[in-house]
């Protein structure tokens, strides 16, 4: 007990990684998570508020692939097929993935890697969590009441002509727009206000760029999802003309306004996801990031050029040819800067040490997987190829290639190195492995065959296929299932080590960047002195300390462990 | 400023490197220079976000009126322009009343900046009786959007179904049954409107004592502030509603200028006179979906900056804000000033079409 | 404490804030510019001037945004970041706006078209595929004649769609 109370004072001399007070334990009751401005706090609800809504959409997909196990009904109906996948993808895209990284692993990470206290509003940092809430609320409203099902695309004339809850859904996207653009604002202003002293653009590690870059597209892109969103509300209610062809409306004008958020949407899912691997393969390699500042301006560059090419979603929708060409084009070259990435990511890796923990094993399934699902995206970028294989299993392996394999993987891979930094305590690693392992193979098993699926020619969005189909169909159900008992034992494992696992030391994989120089789990108010930014990727920077178990910075091996401090002392 | 969760926390962080204990300074901010500086970013941040919500809309306006410029050309007739012109120079009046107010602020003047608020209110406040005269206007004329449009050739048979049937009315009858009708709809949007105003006035008398009990009591402040804003945008309103209603009166009571009928009033008689040169499209009723669309939106924004200021006089009755804190005041007034903003394009977007 | 990256060094004494305060004249002024400018609007619409119409009224507004923005707004003394993202978003909506604009002149006829077949044909068959990418080849021609009084020249229709379109 007394030294409970020596370390809660900030005079002692007691080292920052030994006090026991941090954001977790110092304050308690329902109201502290509640009403708490904290963002480590935040980002938890957020987590467990996403991990959720992930398992819910996971067992409609798994029901999914269940009623595809044979051309005949197993468990669905046609429209309860349909209604299935509109609120499988709705939930997955704007429940999971968009506030997966971003909202979740960046609340908790953004501001203690920045030096920082918190983020630049923290109210609105909670408002923003709560319209999350809200939204998930609205969809779950549109479940019980009749249900949805007009594919998360929402096209117009289907959605103004269906009977299902169309208007409670959109209101629920409308609100998770806000929700978004909130985290978006807060991150930008946090990034360009709330930087120590020392931290300069470039000494940013590269997930804060990937955020950053993350937070323009939601801000620029989002209000006009709002927007459209909102419009295709009041066309259902008062019928103003606007999608309806009935009145003179235009319905491709809904896909324009669909696609310029949506497209950039998915750079929303894909970019933060890829700041983590940026991360995780420096840290894991124990080398320095190759290629700096190609990664991080290779992240404005996608975050720009992803608003010049949703016509890609619509060649075959009437729209116009000359547009369709330079969408094509546009299209090709935004494949550009996400090649940049993954170069700079194997030359990170070359000659470096790699170390095969959970967290790497993830970040190198999602090299593989996002390769696929990159290239296969060239395919479709391509207008005569795109005629055969529009709205077939080949664009649904190809999204899933980069929203599931890479985005979710993505977040696994955060997941899974920030663990003991969120909750101070070390999961088992073989049993992490496990699930990767299991998550990368049952991944690859479920949406592989789609790909041949969909050259073939079976159409997306069916409930029944033609019987040549179904060894493929069936190969993929097996698959889902070993991917959904693999994340469920990544839970499970996740979990167990909240209660059971080994206490973390600070920097237990040896990383450079700020968030491993506080205490894991950091304190309340992550640094007490505003720390010291280096280079965030210099990882002799920081050596094994067998007594500790973990890192700690060169400057302090040998000397007692009092020395050992948070970085604002470091050079002291 | 903070809530109880990250006052313990502060309890033992700030104590030692943070020797402020400024209310005023949120506790993740090291000066009111950086907290200032991150709430204008965040501001022009979400105006930035506000403008491309709006662009949606243009692009509807835009994308219809250049397939179907008839249609504006037509429909656009039936705005009042002297009504519009009169609400933009009463927003203009408010932009100028909020920028002078964060003037005040900026300088420590909180007199001024209370009087400057309160116009402002009063201000928005007016705009909106305008706007909801015209509103009902269009409402008895069946000028409503595309899904419950009813073509003014055929109003004064307004209960009937009006897809836009090709009407075979003789030009004479239409105008005088146009003439005759139009009184009595005009009645009937009176009738309307003086429901509102009735609530309004209720709502004017509630406040206005609420106003006079709580004003004395040092106790109550907030509550009498709030009676006062209360008061101040139901009256606003209640001036708005009644000078449109005046001036529409005061429109008939002389017979129709040429220059009256070039200002396209919102007169079907004028409007029968003019049939001959412009007949009526099909899709008439796009135009007002659009106008429904731009002005409502618009509406709820200025609704919402009523709040927003609300929320202004109520702390500065409080006296919040000084010379070194003033940043509430100077971020609603970006706001209401790009609320002004859209109201310039929207005004000749939607009244002065040619 | 030392001072902080981007707030320019004000930290001798955290209890100020300096920004630029705009003298009552100018904002008066500006108000009297505003509305001057609105009048000119009115008046201007009043002469019909064609289709430079739009350009004109156009034009008066955004000289009055302009005012707006730089005075009212303090945009003229703030910090260029500010500048950036605020003139960042307008060139962005223009972007918007122009693609779209481009875009459904290009299909304008496909949809009067379609528009037409509803009309003549009072079969139903054609509704669910109202996005024209799904109306077959069949009724290319007579998708083709409206077009005569449209003022672009129809594109011929080169994608037979075999695959069923987006439900
Ligand atoms: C690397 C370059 C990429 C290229 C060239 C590309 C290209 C394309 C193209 C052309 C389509 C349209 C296919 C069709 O409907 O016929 C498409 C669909 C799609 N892509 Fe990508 N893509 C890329 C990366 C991504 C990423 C990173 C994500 C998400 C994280 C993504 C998510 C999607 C989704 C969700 C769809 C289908 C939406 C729907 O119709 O429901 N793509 N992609
Ligand atoms: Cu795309």
């Amino acid at each position: 007990m007394a030294t409970v109370v020596d370390s809660s004072n900030p005079k002692s001399d007691f080292p920052i990684q030994y006090r026991e007070l941090n954001y977790l334990n110092c304050s308690k009751g329902w109201k502290s998570w509640f009403f708490t401005l904290d963002h480590k706090r935040i980002g938890i609800m957020y987590l467990i508020g996403v991990t959720c809504a992930f398992f819910l959409g996971g067992l409609f997909a798994v029901l999914l692939r269940t009623e595809l196990l044979s051309p005949a009904r197993i468990l669905l109906s046609a429209d309860g097929y349909n209604q299935m996948f509109t609120l499988h993808g709705a939930i997955m895209t704007f429940l999971v993935i968009i506030p997966g990284v971003p909202a979740a692993i960046g609340n908790i990470i953004l501001p203690v890697m920045l030096g920082a206290k918190d983020v630049a509003f923290p109210r609105m940092n909670l408002g923003s969590f709560y319209l999350w809430m809200f939204g998930a609320a609205f969809f779950l409203a549109a479940l019980a009441l009749g249900g949805l099902d007009t594919g998360w695309t929402f096209y117009t004339p289907y959605s103004i002509t269906t009977s299902t809850a169309v208007i409670t859904a959109l209101l629920g996207v409308f609100i998770l727009g806000f929700s978004s653009i909130f985290t978006g604002l807060n991150f930008i202003v946090t990034i360009h206000t709330m930087r120590p002293p020392g931290m300069t653009w470039f000494k940013m590690p590269l997930f804060l760029w990937a955020l950053y870059a993350t937070a323009l597209i939601q801000i620029l892109a989002t209000p006009v999802l709002g927007i459209t969103g909102l419009l295709l509300v009041v066309e259902r209610a008062f019928h103003i003309g606007i999608f309806d062809p009935a009145l003179g409306g235009d319905p491709v004008l809904f896909q324009h306004f669909f696609w310029f958020y949506s497209h950039p949407a998915v750079y929303v899912m894909i970019l933060p996801a890829m700041g983590v691997v940026s991360e995780v393969i420096a840290v894991h390699s124990r080398k320095h990031i190759f290629g700096y500042r190609f990664i991080a301006y290779s992240s404005i560059a996608i975050a720009i050029f992803g608003f010049l090419v949703w016509g890609h979603h619509m060649f075959v929708s009437g729209q116009s040819k000359v547009v369709a060409v330079v969408f094509s084009a546009i299209t090709f070259s935004v494949s550009i800067p996400s090649a940049i990435k993954v170069f700079n990511w194997l030359t990170t890796m070359y000659k470096g040490s790699i170390r095969f923990t959970t967290a790497m094993c993830y970040a190198l399934a999602f090299l593989f997987i996002f390769s696929i699902g990159g290239l296969t995206g060239l395919f479709l970028a391509t207008l005569a190829t795109d005629i055969h294989l529009h709205d077939t299993y080949f664009v649904v392996a190809h999204f899933h290639y980069v929203m599931m394999g890479s985005s979710l993987v993505g977040l696994f891979a955060a997941v899974h190195h920030w663990w003991p930094k969120i909750t101070g305590k070390m999961f088992s690693e073989f049993w992490g492995r496990i699930a990767c392992l299991g998550v990368f193979l049952g991944f690859n098993l479920t949406f592989f065959p789609q790909f041949l699926l969909g050259t073939r020619g079976m159409p997306r969005r069916y409930y029944t296929y033609l019987p040549e189909f179904q060894n493929l169909h069936i190969l993929s159900t097996c698959g889902a299932y070993l991917l959904g008992l693999s994340s469920a034992l990544m839970a499970a494992t996740l979990i167990y080590s909240v209660y059971r696992g080994k206490k973390a030391p600070a920097n237990p994989w040896g990383g450079a960047s700020l968030e491993w120089q506080c205490s894991s789990p950091p304190p309340a108010n992550n640094f007490d002195h505003p720390p010291l930014a280096g280079d965030p990727y210099i990882m002799e920077s920081v050596v094994y300390n067998e007594e500790i178990g973990g890192y700690v910075p060169v400057e302090c091996q040998g000397a007692k462990k009092g020395s050992v401090t948070a970085s604002g002392d470091k050079e002291a | 400023m903070n809530t109880a969760a990250t006052t313990t926390t502060d309890d033992h962080a700030d104590s030692h490197d943070h020797e402020h204990h400024d209310p005023r300074l949120a506790h993740h901010f090291d000066s009111h220079q950086q907290q200032f500086d991150t709430g204008k970013l965040g501001i022009w941040l979400f105006l930035v976000t506000e403008v491309l919500f709006f662009s949606g809309l243009f692009g509807f306006y835009a994308v219809y009126r250049s397939l179907h410029p008839e249609v504006f050309l037509y429909a656009s007739q039936f705005l009042d322009t002297v009504l519009g012109a009169a609400n933009t120079v009463v927003l203009l009046f408010s932009s100028l009343t909020m920028a002078w107010g964060v003037r005040c602020a900026q300088l420590g003047q909180t007199r001024g900046l209370m009087v400057c608020l309160v116009v402002t209110l009063a201000c928005a406040a007016i705009f909106l009786g305008v706007k909801s005269f015209e509103y009902t206007e269009k409402a008895h004329h069946g000028l409503l959007w595309a899904g419950m449009y009813h073509s003014p050739e055929h109003h004064d048979a307004a209960a009937a179904d009006g897809a836009a049937g090709a009407g075979d009315h003789a030009h004479d009858e239409a105008a005088a049954a146009g003439d005759h009708g139009d009184d009595e709809l005009f009645e009937k949007t009176k009738h309307t409107l003086s429901y509102m105003t009735t609530v309004l006035w209720v709502v004017i008398v509630i406040s206005g004592i609420a106003l006079g009990l709580l004003f004395k009591n040092p106790n109550k402040k907030t509550l009498a502030t709030v009676a006062g804003c209360v008061l101040v945008s139901a009256a606003g309103m209640v001036i708005g509603a009644y000078s449109s209603i005046g001036y529409h009166h005061f429109g008939h009571a002389e017979k129709p200028t040429d220059e009256e009928i070039l200002m396209a009033e919102t007169v079907p008689a004028e409007y029968a006179a003019q049939k001959e040169k412009v007949p009526e499209p099909k899709l008439a009723g796009t135009f007002f979906s659009v106008y429904f669309c731009m002005t409502g939106l618009h509406a709820i924004h200025i609704i919402g900056g009523m709040i927003a200021i609300s929320w202004l006089i109520v702390r500065t009755a409080h006296g919040a804000f000084t010379t070194y804190y003033f940043g509430a005041v100077d971020f609603v007034g970006l706001y209401w000033h790009l609320v002004d903003l859209i109201w310039i394009y929207l005004f000749p977007l939607l009244y002065l079409i040619n | 404490m030392s001072d902080h990256v981007e707030s320019d060094a004000h930290a001798e004494n955290p209890q100020s804030c300096h920004v630029h305060v705009v003298p009552v004249k100018v904002l008066v002024g500006v108000f009297l510019a505003l509305v001057a400018l609105t009048v000119v609007t009115v008046e201007a619409a009043k002469f019909d001037t064609g289709s430079l119409d739009v350009i004109v009224s156009m034009a008066i507004a955004t000289a009055k945004a302009t005012l707006v923005v730089f005075i009212f707004m303090h945009l003229w003394y703030d910090k260029p970041l500010n500048r950036l993202a605020f003139f960042f978003s307008i060139v962005f909506a223009a972007f918007f706006l122009c693609m779209i604009l481009l875009d459904s002149h290009a299909y304008d006829d496909y949809v009067k078209g379609f528009q037409q077949d509803q009309a003549a044909i009072a079969a139903p068959a054609a509704a669910p595929a109202a996005a024209p990418d799904a109306t077959p080849a069949a009724d290319a021609p007579a998708t083709d004649a409206p077009a005569t009084d449209a003022k672009a020249a129809p594109e011929k229709k080169t994608e037979p769609e075999a695959k069923p379109a987006e439900k």
